[in-house]
Order: C-alpha cells, then structure tokens, then sequence
C-alpha cells in the first residue's frame, strides 16, 4: 500500500512540476467556466469530469457515469467582473473598461438510460467576449463595445465500453451574435469632390479623434459542429481523458449596420478651405452622407467568423483516496481566425476590415480536489496560457494576452442527490502592448502599437445539480 | 503528516507559478519631469513656428515650443503642414518668392496626423480668439483656423489633451494689427481695448486652470521694438544725408533716386518718433525706381506710424502685460517677461534699427535683412530667436517649478539646425 501510494503520488508530483510550459500559449475569447465545480480546480476535468452534468462540455464521455434509470438537472451560471485600461504612450491618458458584471449561465439535463449508456443535452458558451469600453475612450474609433456570443446547443451521447474506456459525443447547434460598434472619426474620412482624390478631412486641419458618427454593427446566425471525447482508466487511480470540439464558421448574413451621426459642434471659421461662408455648421455639410443613398445609410451588413477547433488531453490522478490531482493541456487553433471583414449591401460603403492574425494556442491547467468529509471537497487551481494575437493587433475589441488564473471552489453533496458547488477565479493578465488607432496609421518599420493595455478579472460562479 | 506535506507542495507550487507571465512595458517618453507628461502650448503664430511670411513642417520644428519639448523630452505633436508651406515662407521677401515658388495664397494642406495636439497655436489668434473662432477682426491668417485648428478652439484643443504644463503667449497681435497695417500704418482701431482684453484673458485663464495643468505665462511683446518698421528719421538721412552721428550717412543710392525724396517734416530730431513699416517704404522707393514720384512724408497718416500711435500701442502692451502678470502671480503661473531681452538684442544691434535694404535696390534683388533674430518678414522671430525664447522660457519653469531643464536648451536636447 505505501508503495502504491509513492507511485501516485510522483505521478500527481510529475503533472503538476514536470509539464510547466516553457512558452505556453493562448485561448482567444474561447470561454472555459461551464461549472461551478470545474471552475474550482482551473476547469480541468477532460479525464474526470464533475458529476454535474458540465461532462458534456468537459468531456462528453464522462457522462456515461452518471448511472442507470438516472437523471440529472443542473443549472449555473458565472459572473465574471472585468476590469482593466487603455494607457496611450505618448500622452499617459488612460481608459478604462466599464464597471460591468457579465454571467455566461449553463443549463444541463442527462439521463442514464442503463449503466453503461446516457444520453443528455447541455446549453453553454464556448466562445464568447464582451470588451465594454466608454464612448469617449481613445479606443472608440476601433471599438469601444465588442460582444461574441455564441450558445452551443448540445444533444449528447456516451457509452461505457468497459471499466477502462468511455466515448461520448454530441452535436453542437451553435446560435450566434456578433455586435461591434464604434465611432468614426471625421479626420479619417476623404472630402471627396471637388477636394482632389485621397484629401481627407484631416488634411483640411479637422484633428483626429473628431467624432461625427456612430456605428452600430450586429447580427446574427447559426452553424452546427461536433464535440466528442474518451477517458481510459488503465488503474484505479489514473485517467486519462482527450476531447475534441470542432471548428465552426457562423456567417452573419443578415445582420444590419446603422449609422447615427454626432455632432461635432464644429462652424466653419472665416476662409475655410471649403470656400463655404463663416460660421456654417460643418455637421450640415456632413449631414447628407446619412442620408438615403449616402455612404452611411442605416443598410443590410454581413460577415463570418470562425470557432477555432480545440483539442484538450489530460489526467487525473488519485495520490490518495480523498485527493485528485487533475492536469489539462487545451490545444485551440486559433491561426483560422485572421481577420473579420464586414461587407456593406450599400455600395457607397466601404467593407471594414479587422487584421487579427492570430496563432495556435495552448494552455495549461492544473486542478486540485481534497474531499474533506464525504459532504465536502474543496478545490483549486492555477491555469497558464498566452494572447493568441500578435501585439500589432491587440487592440479595445479583444485586449487579450498571456494570462495566469488562480481559482478556488467548494463543493457540498447534500441529501437527495442536490449538490451545490461555488467557485472564485481571478484572472491575472499581463500587461499587453496594443493599438487604438488603424493598423494603417503607423509609419512603416515601428513598433504597431501606442500603448499597453491592463486587465484583470474576478469571476464567481455557482450551479445546482439534483440527481433523482 | 503525508497530506499536509502535499499540500505545502502545493501551496510552493501555486506561488511559483504566479511568477510565469511578465508583463510588457509602456513605452513612454523619458520626460524630466512628471509636470511636461502633456506639454501644451497655446499662442499665435510665434508659438506655431510661423516665419518669413509663411509656415512649414520646417519652421513648426523651429517653434520655441517644438524646442521646450525636445528639452522636456516629451510627445510634442503639432499641426505639421506639409511642404512647402501653408502659405510658404518667402525665401526672398523682397520679391515675395516663397520657397518653392508657391504663390502666397497656395496652400499645401495639413498632414493630418492620427494623435492629440500639443502645439495648438494658430496664426493670427488674439486672446479673444483663443475662445471663439469669430469676432476677430478679418486676417490673412483666417484660413489657418480651419488648416491647423480645424476649426475648434485653442481652448477647446487644449481641454482634449488634459495637459500638465501649458504656456500662454497671447496679446501680441491684439496691439500689433496697428503696427502692422498697411492700409492705415499705426491704426490704433486695432488695439484691443483693455477691459475687453482684461476680461477675455481671465477667461482663458480660468479655463485653463479648471483643467489643473501648470501655467507659464510670457508677456506681449513691444511690437515698436520690432524691425518691421523704422525711425523715418533714419530714411531722410538716407536720402538727404547731413545728419549726425548716430544717424546713418547719406546712401548714394537712395540719393541717385530722383523720383524718391524723404520729407523735411521726417528729419531729426522731429522724424525720430515717426515709425515707416519696411513694405511701405519699399513700395515707394519701388515706385519712385519705376518712374512715379514717390516720397515718405511724415504728415502722412496712412503711411506713418505717428508718436502718438506708438504711444497708444506702448501704452496697450504694458497695460495688458500688468495684467497678466497680477493673472499669473495670483494664480501661482510661471512668468516670464520678453521685453527686457528684446530691448537688450536692439540696444545691442541685434534688432537693427533699419533693416538691410540693399539687397532690395540690387538689379538681382536679394533678401532685406533684419538681424539675426528676425525672420524675413520683420515680425515674426527667426529660428535663431526661437532658440533664445527657448532658452529664457525653460529657466523660468526651472526657477519657479523647481524643474530641471537644460538651458541652453539645444545644448542638450538635439535640435534641428536654426
């Protein structure tokens, strides 16, 4: 037995010490708090998921454990508090993120049909960000509200081959939103006629950050993928678990754009170079390009963006019966996701292009679960992983970057099947250079970015799961 | 005994891992001191880098302010036009050939750069203008509110930037309009009345102290101090000779002039205390060369400055600069006073009291000459002069900020060649 034990223990020693990344990478705005429970121990679970019904998002074959003639219902939801700031290089001004509690709910329903075969649906959200920035942040000409929201509705499937594998499976019907909005700064925007071609507002002396209009981009759509897993329990005290989640494309093929303009406030001084008479408001020469026919009139927008596929394997290890040690590599493939392109039905419109660029990622998670008496475990965590995106291309939209994440949890069996768990999660980015201007508007050879961005998360989360 | 061992490992664990990310860096300028994070310059068009009759990217560079920043070691980011000017700069003011060869009235717009201006000092801007692009009085430099300013206010531009430092030369062109007309030389209607003046640079104070920036005030200059215009003394001299020293001796050129003559009502001692601009009295030595009889007389209102206008414009500038320096000691501002050096630099032959018109009566016309602090437009300060206000501005930061800037500024700091 003691030498059993030693074995167990090297083994949970090596996946917590042995594996540090040298250079770990990224999760984009992949989302990975589906349970109270998994969010306790650093969302690791793809070879021992929790019994919460959240094996469907973990690991689909861990929900063939959940027992014959047996059904589950649980619910949860976590709420994470964002916060975080633009500082500009040059001028040290600083923006801040808005003060905001965003929840990302889940909802599970399983059903054991026999002891070796269940069956469930589960609603979540895989990906997902919202960055919620002032309107009068110096990102707004970017974006100052960016919000992904794409809910995966997931019949699930998974067998118990024998004591040592369970598959499982399940189809994702995926409903998405997309929503950019931003202001348009007039200094960008070309005069047109009888300016010559290429003179902007700007080289008539408006300076940049002069708003004149706001954008309002959204809609919606939908697309279908799969996500299947294994776990194999070679021993008692060891599995190993692997889940893959494929990539899925959402066109937004309806969404609509609308444009309000702003009043820049702004009377044109005696010898304008527009040649019109002093004291004329330059918002009513501007005014006409929102009307019908104008560049920017409300009209029928589109555009796609791309899942990135994610491969996740890892173990678990019981050093001691009380205690599970739990280790997850989460592969994503970011490099699909190059760019967003937003296409106007209006032709006088021109299509926005968002360069993102970005790379593979690869984060690790380490887990731990102590059960202090049969009612009680208690659980933490620490999970490590970079930005997906290039720092030329971090910018008020997505502020991303390599982060380290500490997370605690408790979790409490009551009577009757109901288990309530909770967990706390702090997320530790680190600073991160980016942009707030167009990636065009640097010179040729420097550095793409004007400044560093801060962020940093607390995030609480609860669920409910009742087994009858 | 075994889990408690487990869970120090872990706990060791746990902290080490909190060291695995670092953090990137700001890349901020290495300003000397936290006052100059957002250096603000406000003004006319001294502070704008205006000079020769024209404005550049290459004459902004040369602005005091440009010059303050490059000390400060700060972002100073001004309305840079394009070459070769909006208007460019003469490059030979006694033909009016800008650099170039562009026409006075071209302009080659603004290169419209995506970042918050520092320098927002517009030509042509009296204090009543810095917070209202209307109801100044029609100006040459009117296009440059909309080219440089984009028609917001200094105020306004300055608000935008949150600034720590700003420093306010303003005043100088509510008395030197007078100077400088040329359709009425001395009209002292252009004097900006005291109380207007009074009341309008309070505004402005008070909007710049609601933003909590730092303050360095600098006084209106004595625009009769300026060589754009001359003792008609000194042209009857020219042209008629027999004076004393320290009056020049007669020019045989001038005096091989027949169609050009300098009135007796010009002569010393009387003609000391009439003022000639430079352009009207070339005008008429021009004309008189041409063929039309031509002559400065000192009767003539329209053409001369008379004592008693440069006694209303003296007047107005040492009024309006007791005012902003009880505006500045009231308000904790730094001030500097401009007129002691600028006295100093003419007593010294700096500012010379006739400017070099020889150039203008060779068959190949070269440029008039006035001094080395001047530009060739005889108002506005030349690069070298940019560098002394540079100089004279940053120790009086120093002195009253406790600062530390190099003086000599381009001492240190790498400055473009004046």
């Amino acid at each position: 037995m003691t030498r059993q034990w030693h074995l167990r223990f090297a083994l949970g020693t090596a996946l917590l010490l042995g594996v540090l990344p040298a250079s770990a990478a990224a999760q984009g705005y992949s989302v990975n708090e589906h349970s109270a429970c998994a969010t306790g121990r650093a969302g690791t679970g793809v070879a021992a998921p929790c019994a919460d019904g959240s094996a469907m998002v973990y690991n689909p074959a861990g929900l063939s454990s959940i027992g014959k003639g047996r059904t589950l219902i649980a619910a949860g939801a976590t709420f994470i508090a964002p916060g975080g700031s633009f500082t500009n290089d040059n001028t040290g001004l600083k923006s801040d993120l808005s003060s905001k509690v965003y929840p990302v709910p889940t909802v599970y329903l399983a059903h054991g049909f026999s002891d070796r075969f269940a069956a469930g649906i589960g609603l979540y959200a895989p990906y997902g960000l919202t960055t919620d920035w002032s309107p009068s942040s110096e990102g707004r000409f970017i974006g100052y509200k960016t919000l992904i929201r794409n809910i995966y509705l997931q019949p699930t499937v998974a067998f118990k081959v024998n004591r040592y594998l369970q598959i499982g499976g399940g189809i994702d019907f995926n409903f998405g939103h997309v929503q950019l909005r931003q202001h348009l700064d007039l200094s960008t925007i070309a005069v047109g006629p009888p300016a010559p071609a290429g003179v902007t507002f700007g080289n008539l002396g408006i300076p940049a950050g002069t708003d004149f209009a706001d954008a309002n981009l959204q809609g919606n759509g939908t697309s279908v993928g799969g996500h299947f897993g294994v776990i194999v329990t070679p021993v008692k005290y060891l599995s190993l678990g692997i889940r893959y989640l494929t990539k899925q494309t959402v066109k937004y093929k309806d969404g609509t754009v609308d444009f309000t303009q702003i009043n820049t406030g702004i009377l044109l001084p005696a010898g304008n170079p527009l040649g019109l008479p002093a004291g004329t408001p330059l918002d009513a020469v501007i005014a006409p390009n929102f009307e019908a026919g104008g560049p920017l009139a409300d009209g029928a927008a589109s555009t796609q963006l791309t899942n990135p596929e994610q491969w996740t394997f890892g173990a678990a290890v019981n050093p001691t019966d009380k205690l599970t040690l739990l280790f997850d590599v989460s592969l994503q493939q970011w490099s699909v996701f190059q760019q967003v392109v937003f296409q106007f039905a209006n032709p006088g419109t021109p299509d926005v292009t968002l360069p993102q660029g970005n790379k593979n990622t690869t984060g690790y998670r380490f887990g731990a679960q102590y059960a202090v008496t049969p009612m009680v475990d208690l659980r933490i965590g620490y999970i490590n992983h970079n930005g997906a995106l290039p720092a030329d291309n971090v910018t008020p939209n997505l502020p991303e970057g390599k982060r380290a994440e500490f997370t605690a949890g408790v979790g409490f069996n009551l009577s009757g099947g109901l288990r309530i768990d909770g967990a706390y999660q702090y997320i530790d980015q680190a600073d991160r250079r980016g942009r707030t201007l167009p990636a065009g508007d640097f010179p040729a050879g420097t550095s793409q970015t004007n400044g560093l961005f801060n962020f940093h998360a607390h995030l609480v989360s609860a669920s409910v799961s009742y087994v009858f | 005994m075994k889990t408690n061992r487990l869970a120090a490992s872990l706990v060791l664990t746990l902290a080490t891992l909190m060291g695995c990310h670092s953090d990137e860096s700001l890349n901020s300028p290495t300003v000397t001191d936290p006052l100059f994070q957002r250096y603000v310059a406000m003004g006319n068009s001294i502070t704008a880098g205006f000079q020769s009759g024209g404005i550049n990217d290459s004459t902004q560079q040369r602005s005091y302010a440009r010059l303050l920043s490059l000390g400060m070691q700060t972002s100073f980011v001004y309305p840079k036009l394009n070459m070769p000017g909006c208007p460019a700069p003469f490059d030979v003011n006694t033909t009016q050939h800008r650099v170039g060869g562009a026409a006075g009235t071209d302009c080659a717009l603004n290169a419209a750069q995506p970042q918050l201006l520092n320098d927002v000092a517009v030509p042509g801007n009296a204090v009543g203008t810095l917070l209202s692009n209307f109801g100044g009085l029609p100006s040459s430099f009117d296009p440059l509110k909309t080219l440089m300013a984009g028609g917001r206010t200094e105020i306004e531009l300055m608000q935008v930037m949150h600034p720590t430092l700003v420093s306010l030369w303003i005043g100088n062109n509510d008395v030197l309009g007078a100077f400088i007309s040329l359709s009425n030389a001395g009209d002292t209607g252009q004097i900006t009345p005291l109380a207007q003046f009074n009341a309008q640079y309070d505004s402005v104070a008070d909007a710049i102290d609601a933003t909590g920036a730092k303050v360095v005030a600098i006084s209106v200059a004595n625009v009769t101090n300026i060589p754009f215009a001359s003792s008609a003394a000194i042209y009857y001299c020219l042209k008629n000779g027999g004076c004393p020293p320290p009056f020049p001796p007669q020019n045989a050129t001038l005096a091989a002039i027949p169609t050009f003559t300098v009135n007796a009502n010009c002569a010393p001692p009387a003609g000391i205390n009439y003022l000639v601009p430079w352009p009207i009295a070339l005008g008429k030595v021009s004309a008189a060369v041409g063929g039309t009889p031509s002559a400065i007389d000192c009767a003539d209102t329209i053409s001369v400055i008379s004592p008693e206008e440069i006694t209303a414009m003296a007047v107005a500038v040492a009024s309006y600069n007791a005012h902003i320096q009880s505006v500045a000691a009231a308000r904790g501002w730094a001030y500097w006073d401009i007129n002691p050096a600028l006295s100093a630099l003419r007593a010294a032959g700096s500012i010379p009291a006739l400017p070099d018109i020889s150039g203008a009566l060779s068959p190949t016309p070269t440029p008039i000459g006035f001094g080395p602090i001047f530009s060739q437009d005889g108002v506005h300060p030349s690069s070298v002069a940019h560098r002394l206000i540079a100089d004279s501005v940053a120790a009086t930061l120093n002195a009253k900020f406790g600062t530390t800037l190099p003086v000599p500024v381009c001492g240190t700091a790498s400055c473009p060649a004046p």
